[in-house]
């Protein structure tokens, strides 16, 4: 289970503070999809940099299955370890075949022995790149980059995945394959997510709760529980499905109007 | 490559057709064709001095580069490390060597060590320096997956900042091949009589001009031949870059 309690981030720059993350409260429970949606520079990355410690909140504490971490205690290298993490740029080493991108995690974190470089190599039909796994990245469509770079983060069986905006900059047909096939991934490890996105519709499909973000300063504004039917789960197109998009616009509508009144 | 050799081929010629015609004195200067003839009728006596000279650079440069491109780690993590070394660095990396030749000669006399260490100290910082801005260079995310994963600061230099940073440290690098070169035929023209450098000033003083170029002609295809293989390397290295 992931916790945020009160985290709040001022950044300093040239000499001016700011305030990117205030008061922000969040959840994700084991096995929850958590995705959380906001405008370009509500700290949405800020966020998941906080969770997995690269950066240090201004107050507030994070909690995350049991351990407590905040600006003066670091996390355990041990609970760090347990999260992978993709980012919004593929990120592949391009020294590096496919393959052996997929298997740094395993590397750094010195788990040996063929059960593991098995597992990579599951993961690597699973996302489909078994004909480029000994390509050099550069090779490789958007679509197919992003799918290496989410395997990645998967290969040491972590219990916690991080995602930010990992499909953001690909086209809508292959978001939707991308997200579908996650789905069916996700499904078979149990991981915990938390899994960023600016889109909406993105956000629907995936999330079993979907955090609603605002700017100035960055934060929570709602947070809304989707539970599609089990036929809808599959695709944009269904009634419900529509109704959820229309909620959350109209939340996002809302916190715009009263920026503006 | 063979199209490379065009120009400077017929500079040669030319040079002959002009010493021939001008009717220039040897100790003057002598034509190509001496010097090419001094080149293979000396060469088992130059044969020494050429391993001194070519040994001496190949090693005081592989220290050159282990040490710059380790001193621009430690200064990469350890900010304190970095305090305390790079004033130094940066003032070697602006005094000619040669300045401090006859002092090193003088604790350590004219053997090859002196030569050694002046070799490695005008050679390494210009490594350290390029390869310290490479590293600072690095993308973010691509640090930021190892940060993420705990790496230790041995495996993210491996994994992440010496592969991304090839290109950037052979900059220094290349930089370094020449300079170590001139640090050892300085060094050499100093003091002692071992090396193509201290040859050259034998065979002037005795107005022995065809094997003086002899000795310059020897340096000058190495450090092309060095230079141009260091080129390739960073190419081959970079090949998936
Ligand atoms: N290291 C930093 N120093 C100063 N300001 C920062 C730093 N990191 C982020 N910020 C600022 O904090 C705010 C939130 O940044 P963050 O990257 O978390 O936004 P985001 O929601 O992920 O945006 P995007 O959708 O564009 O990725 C932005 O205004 C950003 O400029
Ligand atoms: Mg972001």
């Amino acid at each position: 289970m992931i916790e945020l309690d009160k985290i709040s981030k001022r950044f300093r720059a040239r000499r001016e503070e700011f305030l990117a993350l205030s008061d922000i409260r969040l959840r994700v429970d084991d096995g929850e999809l958590a995705c959380v949606v906001g405008p370009s520079g509500c700290g949405k990355s800020t966020i998941i940099r906080i969770i997995s410690d690269i950066i240090k909140p201004t107050s507030g504490r994070v909690k995350v299955d049991g351990i407590t971490f905040d600006n003066s205690a670091p996390a355990p290298r041990e609970t760090i370890r347990r999260m992978g993490f993709v980012f919004q740029i593929p990120n592949l080493y391009p020294w590096l075949t496919v393959r052996e991108n997929i298997r740094l995690p395993l590397v750094v974190l010195g788990l040996k022995g063929r059960s593991w470089l098995d597992y990579a190599d599951y993961l690597i039909g699973r996302a489909d790149l078994s004909d480029q796994a000994d390509l050099r990245p550069q090779s490789l469509s958007q679509g197919m980059s992003q799918r290496a770079g989410v395997v990645r983060a998967m290969v040491h069986k972590p219990d916690i995945l991080l995602m930010d905006e990992p499909f953001g900059a690909l086209d809508e047909g292959t978001r939707e394959r991308m997200n579908l096939l996650f789905l069916d991934i996700w499904r078979e490890t149990g991981m915990s997510v938390v899994f960023i996105t600016h889109n909406i519709e993105e956000a629907v499909l995936l999330g079993q709760r979907v955090y609603v973000m605002a700017t100035g300063p960055g934060r929570i504004v709602e947070s809304v529980r989707v539970e599609l039917g089990e036929r809808e789960a599959r695709t944009v197109e269904g009634h419900l499905f529509a109704e959820y998009v229309s909620r959350l616009n109209g939340i996002i509508g809302n916190v715009e109007l009263e920026k503006t009144v | 490559m063979a199209e490379l050799l065009v120009i400077p081929g017929l500079a040669l010629a030319l040079w002959q057709i002009l010493v021939m015609a001008l009717d220039v004195p040897q100790w003057q200067l002598p034509g190509p064709w001496e010097i090419l003839t001094a080149m293979v009728e000396d060469f088992s006596s130059l044969r020494a001095h050429l391993l001194t000279t070519y040994g001496n650079v190949l090693m005081g440069f592989l220290l050159a580069v282990a040490l710059g491109t380790g001193l621009a780690l430690a200064i990469y993590f350890s900010s304190l490390v970095g305090l305390t070394l790079t004033p130094f660095i940066n003032i070697m990396c602006v005094v000619p060597v040669i300045t401090v030749v006859p002092l090193l000669m003088l604790w350590l006399g004219f053997g090859r060590e002196a030569k050694l260490i002046a070799v490695v100290a005008q050679s390494f910082p210009v490594i350290n320096l390029n390869a310290l801005s490479a590293f600072s260079n690095v993308a973010g995310p691509r640090l930021e997956l190892l940060r993420a994963l705990r790496a230790s600061r041995f495996q993210t230099a491996i994994h992440c900042l010496l592969p991304s940073s090839i290109p950037g440290i052979f900059t220094g690098v290349k930089l370094a091949a020449v300079l170590a070169l001139i640090a050892e035929v300085t060094g050499e023209i100093s003091g002692g009589d071992a090396g193509l450098g201290a040859q050259t000033i034998k065979y002037t003083q005795f107005l022995k001009m065809p094997q003086a170029f002899a000795c310059v002609f020897y340096v000058a295809a190495f450090g092309a031949i060095f230079y141009q293989s260091l080129g390739l390397i960073e190419r081959w290295l970079t090949r998936d870059h």
